[in-house]
């Protein structure tokens, strides 16, 4: 095979992968299901640490130029009428690849590394897999592909199996079948291992199958899998050997058993969707090793669900939208984390400070638990501003649902544009709730902050104008009086029988008193949890990108510029992003990052 | 010209004052007749006994603490030895202390200080010194016998003068000598005119019958004392003025006011029970604060209980230092309050201008930013938001007694170690009990290594790093876990500190330090009432030198035996403090060892 051919053959194959991997699929229901495309991962040893597979279908192609289709029905100047996929991977890869190769390329094609230790050595031990529906097209490629190649081959018939061995290089073997065609620079695994078939696969260990399992969109285009244990075991004897003292902690990793998936799919048929999965085998020795023997890591499985209604606190032009659930445990578990991380970075500290002679506990701090630090001066701080205990008297009660929201907006003081941010939460326990605004209005009374009360709807805001105010500059490029002018700038402590909220003027005055469409109410919304979201997710990020592009437009900032223009044309494609995440137990967790289309 | 008169009685003066002003008293009214031939404006005016008893009695004192020191005292070295060299050297060998002074000079002697302008007007010495005479003809003796050179050759004249006999010098800088029935004025030619008043006419307005004076008399705690001092810092203040033109100073000043705020301050030494060294100071308050003076609101200052030293019952004897006082909540409450309406305005009205002034803009936006009320609010609004206690009522269950107390104690793997105990009496048993719950909430935000049971706070602690640098050096093993340190609250106290000294506080034995001969020794002579107290408790350092302490490995033999000679010339030392609406009182005292 001429390199040209063989590139063009991987490029193509990959490209039509990498190109799934972008789908938007409108015109085919699903992805295939992952049992199918991982289905190659039968002739992939079980100790394979990396994996991954793709749908390289026609089907692929076709999905593509539907994804051109939505594309250009909001950017048609981007995307020109006679635009398709095919011809772009053609090409890309060259060597006709739609007349010469993907007549007899099957559906699927996998990668993977056969043997971890050799990701450390000058040539990593690979093979590619590539599904065939034409085993005597595929041989005349190779012929073709071989007589014009620099390196000389050797032909075989291995059980039913016919084996091309690079003599000259020994870095392209072929092995083709009647369904399936093998590369690899790894002849023995060619030669012995797959036409015998008698070795442990892959696709049988439950720990690939188990990972697997936690990609929950019906089908994907692609999907790559990590044996992250083993490939942190490796890399640190390799670049550190026995003694380095971050050993026990690489150890510890490994003997955790991690693994990590990763898929790529559509949703809804316009919604660009990566998942990933995280499957920690042995979550109580990863626990131990970095907190102690004692110690248990929080367990993030604990959160509940978000309520997707929670959405109705805020208005229809949310832009960016933090949601998630009991905010106090997650406060108290972030806590956790930075003493997880600190202890991760005391052990590296540790061996650094050894060669100086020097310890630890000689440097202010370094060997203190950074979490308890961070809760014990988040404490101090917060009593401070406002005379509350953060643990005691807030976080507490913070056990429903939360949002942190940041919206641009318009203004109708020479200001002319504002920023709308805040924090909502559920009204858990009345009392305790009331309790904050109180002291907050104490605290302020105390600071000598000027503060009033106001009531919307059926709640009560406590209103510091001054604690926004005092942050603008005296030579600010618009005078004082604008600002005092620009009632979006009180800063507002509310409540409601319903939720908590605390932040600018426009939002605390919309989550008391809910008036007109509300966030929830918005399609694109409506569509990110139906379809964007994963299910049961425990945290949610969403940016409304409909209502930033209006913002802009109300704002005048898009027609500042050329650049702000164009910026605002692509935006028009895009009708939301969205992150989200669930942990399913301390050992089995996701997420979904979302990129919605919008459908003009 | 000779000015060793005046040098000599000088350096009296303030060897008296440091020790033997402290020794054996003459009640004030005899120490301060003098004080009868001075006019009330004076800004210092010093005196001490002059009798020869009383020389001989200092004499023996040096002696005493000579011979403890290994080191005895020749009777040459004394104060009747060094008069007597004196005089001979002064008198070119024709007098000797007991024929050329003995016999004239009188029971006191008064340094004085007339005007604060002298100070600022610099030059020579603005001092006066004022010696009762018993022997006018002998004391004219002794001054032509001193200044029988000079009153050859005409540097010095005799002038008589309404009854004085003045011998004064053509250098106006040099020392002159006037004499009459009762009195020798020693002082510079430059004050000619205020000597001849004082030798020569009664003044009208003597410093005797000044207010002030008597004022700061009557506040000094003490009827006798050995030296006596009055100090009117006004007059240095109202001078100011005509040597710093308000032109001059950047912010607006009323030293008029400033000069009232300064009152008047008195001063007593003495020896009291024959080996406790006394020195007492009393400060006459101002009619307004000094505050005042700079457009600035007076601050607050309230009462305070008297201490009730049976409190240091709750102290183990081998407390090093005692510090002890009352009402802790009040004195923080009024800090805090008192930063905020003097913090505030100086930063603001008095501070950031002169920043501009200078044109650092920037600088003065930062500090115009800045507030105490702001400073203080976030401090009370953590104590309540972390502890659980509104401010005021924290600061009320710390109003009763309160006590801290340091020990130095020998360890067998540091050679010695620290014991501290802060011991609070507990006014709110409700409130203390949330008090030590709140700090052990906060030690656990802070995840810190400690325990909390039964209501009382475990921290487990290291010794002090320079103790454990001693072990080091030795080489010796070292066991760096030092004693737990614990916060709890009975009904009676509430008590943070050092395992044994906190387990000695709420379950205190005989063995305290109030049981120990030092303090109840000591305690006979605080003053009455005081509302504070630090005790230096110099017995307790015995046991670190002893043969067999754990130090001895380490510390020489001859080391030891000088350390523990030193230590014990003294017993223990004292301040007592007591201050009211009207005056304020120190004590300090240094018990010597039997």
């Amino acid at each position: 095979m001429t390199k040209k051919g063989l590139l063009g053959l991987l490029t193509g194959v990959l490209l039509a992968g990498l190109l799934g991997l972008v789908d938007t699929a409108p015109v085919r229901a699903d992805a295939p299901p992952v049992s199918d495309l991982a289905a190659l991962a039968r002739y992939y040893p079980s100790e394979t640490a990396l994996f991954a597979t793709f749908d390289i279908s026609e089907q692929v192609f076709d999905d593509l130029d539907g994804l051109l289709g939505v594309l250009r029905t909001s950017i048609p100047d981007l995307i020109p009428s006679d635009a398709n996929s095919r011809d772009l991977v053609d090409e890309l890869a060259g060597s006709g690849f739609l007349t010469t190769i993907r007549p007899w390329v099957g559906n699927y094609i996998a990668a993977g590394i056969l043997d971890v230790e050799s990701l450390m050595g000058s040539q990593p031990s690979v093979l590619v897999a590539i599904e065939i529906t034409g085993r005597d097209a595929a041989r005349d490629f190779l012929d073709l592909s071989m007589s014009n190649a620099s390196s000389r081959y050797v032909e075989s018939e291995v059980r039913g199996y016919t084996l091309f061995v690079d003599t000259s290089f020994q870095q392209m073997n072929y092995l083709l079948g009647d369904d399936i065609l093998f590369i690899s620079n790894n002849l023995d695994y060619l030669e012995t291992t797959i036409p015998s078939g008698d070795f442990a696969k892959l696709s049988d260990e439950t720990i690939f199958q188990e990972t697997l399992g936690l990609l929950t969109a019906p089908g994907y285009y692609g999907v790559f899998y990590m044996d992250t244990s083993a490939l942190l075991s490796v890399t640190a004897q390799d670049e550190f050997g026995d003694d380095f003292p971050m050993m026990e902690l690489y150890q510890s990793m490994v003997d955790a058993d991690i693994h990590q998936t990763f898929g790529v799919t559509v949703l809804d048929g316009h919604t660009l969707t990566l998942d990933y999965a995280n499957n920690i085998g042995s979550y109580e020795n990863f626990a131990s090793v970095l907190l102690g023997d004692d110690a248990v890591l929080p367990d993030p499985s604990a959160y509940p669900p978000v309520d997707g209604t929670f959405a109705r606190y805020l208005p229809a032009r949310s832009q960016l939208v933090i949601q998630g659930t009991a905010l106090g445990s997650q406060i108290s578990g972030m806590f956790d984390i930075f003493t997880l991380y600190g202890n991760i970075f005391q052990q590296m500290m540790a061996d650094e400070l050894y060669g100086y002679g020097m310890g630890l506990s000689e440097i202010p701090f370094l060997d203190s638990d950074w979490g308890g630090l961070a809760q014990g001066w988040s404490t101090v701080t917060f009593a401070g501003l406002t005379g509350l205990n953060l643990n005691d008297e807030v976080l507490s009660w913070m056990t429903g649902d939360f949002a942190l929201f940041l919206d641009l907006i318009a203004v109708e003081s020479d200001l002319t544009l504002s920023l709308d941010m805040g924090f909502i939460t559920q009204n858990t326990d009345s009392a305790a709730v009331n309790n904050v605004q109180e002291k907050m209005a104490s605290a302020a009374e105390r600071y000598g902050l000027v503060n009033t009360t106001e009531t919307h709807g059926g709640g009560s805001a406590l209103v510091l104008p001054q604690l926004v105010r005092v942050l603008f500059p005296p030579d600010f490029m618009v005078s004082k009086d604008v600002i005092d002018a620009t009632p979006e700038l009180d800063v507002m402590i509310g409540v409601s029988d319903d939720v908590f909220v605390a932040g600018s003027r426009p939002g605390v005055e919309y989550a008391l008193n809910p008036s007109g469409e509300s966030l929830a109410d918005t399609a694109a919304y409506t569509s990110a949890v139906e379809s964007a979201f994963l299910p049961g997710s425990q945290s949610i990020f969403y940016i409304g990108f409909d209502a930033l592009a209006e913002a802009l437009r109300e704002t005048d900032l898009a027609g500042m510029s050329r650049d702000m223009a164009e910026v605002m044309y692509i935006l028009g494609a895009v009708e939301s992003a969205t992150i989200s995440t669930v942990s399913h137990s301390t050992a089995h967790s996701a997420g979904r990052l979302t990129l919605t289309l919008a459908q003009r | 010209m000779k000015k060793l008169m005046l040098m000599f009685m000088s350096s009296l003066f303030g060897l008296t004052l440091v020790i033997g002003g402290t020794a054996f008293a003459a009640p004030t009214a005899e120490l301060t007749a003098l004080a009868a031939y001075v006019p009330a404006n004076v800004t210092l005016f010093a005196a001490v006994r002059t009798d020869h008893a009383f020389f001989e009695e200092l004499d023996a004192l040096a002696a005493q603490i000579g011979g403890k020191m290994g080191s005895p005292v020749d009777a040459d070295d004394g104060i009747v030895g060094g008069l007597n060299d004196a005089t001979i050297f002064s008198s070119n060998g024709a007098l000797d202390y007991e024929t050329g002074v003995r016999s004239w000079l009188g029971d006191s002697a008064a340094m004085v200080f007339p005007h604060a302008a002298a100070l600022f007007r610099g030059g020579d010495s603005p001092l006066l010194l004022v010696v009762s005479v018993t022997d006018r003809p002998a004391a004219q003796t002794f001054v032509e016998a001193i200044f029988a050179d000079a009153l050859a050759s005409g540097e010095v004249v005799v002038e008589e003068a309404d009854g004085a006999t003045l011998y004064i010098a053509s250098n106006r800088g040099d020392e002159s000598y006037g004499v009459t029935d009762n009195l020798m004025v020693i002082y510079p030619a430059v004050y000619d005119d205020l000597a001849r008043q004082i030798l020569t006419t009664t003044p009208n307005e003597p410093l005797s019958e000044s207010d002030d004076f008597n004022a700061a008399l009557e506040a000094l705690p003490g009827d006798d004392y050995s030296a006596f001092g009055y100090l009117n810092l006004e007059g240095i203040f109202t001078s100011l003025p005509e040597f710093m033109p308000t032109s001059a100073i950047p912010i607006s000043v009323d030293f008029g006011v400033l000069a009232d705020s300064m009152g008047v301050q008195s001063f007593g030494a003495t020896l009291l029970d024959g080996r406790v060294l006394t020195f007492d100071a009393a400060f006459v308050h101002g009619g307004v604060s000094v505050f005042e003076a700079f457009g600035l609101p007076a601050p607050s200052v309230g009462t305070r209980d008297a201490l009730d030293l049976s409190f240091a019952r709750h102290v183990p004897s081998n407390a090093f230092v005692y510090s002890h006082s009352t009402n802790a909540g009040s004195q923080i409450r009024e800090m805090m309050d008192n930063v905020v309406s003097i913090g505030d305005p100086f930063l603001h009205d008095i501070l950031v201008p002169l920043i501009r002034m200078a044109g650092e803009d920037e600088a003065a936006n930062v500090v115009d930013a800045f507030s105490f009320n702001t400073l203080t609010t976030f401090a009370e609004l953590t104590v309540e938001g972390t502890i659980g206690l509104p401010i005021d009522q924290l600061y009320g269950l710390l109003n009763g007694q309160y006590a801290s107390a340091f020990s130095i104690i020998p360890d067998p793997d540091t050679y010695v170690t620290f014991d501290s105990l802060q011991v609070f009496e507990n006014l709110d048993a409700a409130g203390s009990g949330q008090l030590v719950e709140g700090v052990a909430s906060l030690l656990g935000d802070f995840r810190a290594d400690y325990t909390y049971a039964d209501g009382v706070i475990t921290v487990p602690t290291t010794k002090p790093l320079a103790t454990m640098m001693l072990a080091i050096d030795s080489e010796r093993e070292l066991n760096s876990v030092g004693p737990d340190m614990l916060i709890t609250a009975s009904d009676e106290l509430i008590v943070v500190g050092s395992r044994p000294q906190v387990e000695f506080a709420l379950a205190p034995s005989d063995d305290s330090l109030a049981a120990t001969d030092a303090f109840t020794y000591d305690s006979q002579f605080f003053l009455s009432g005081a509302q504070s107290l630090s005790f230096v408790n110099i017995a307790a350092l015995y046991p670190l030198f002893a043969d067999d302490a754990p130090l001895a490995e380490v510390a020489p033999q001859t080391d030891r035996d000088q350390i523990n000679m030193a230590i014990g010339l003294f017993d223990s030392a004292s301040m007592t403090a007591l201050s009211t609406e009207a005056t304020t009182q120190f004590r300090f005292t240094l018990t010597m060892g039997k």
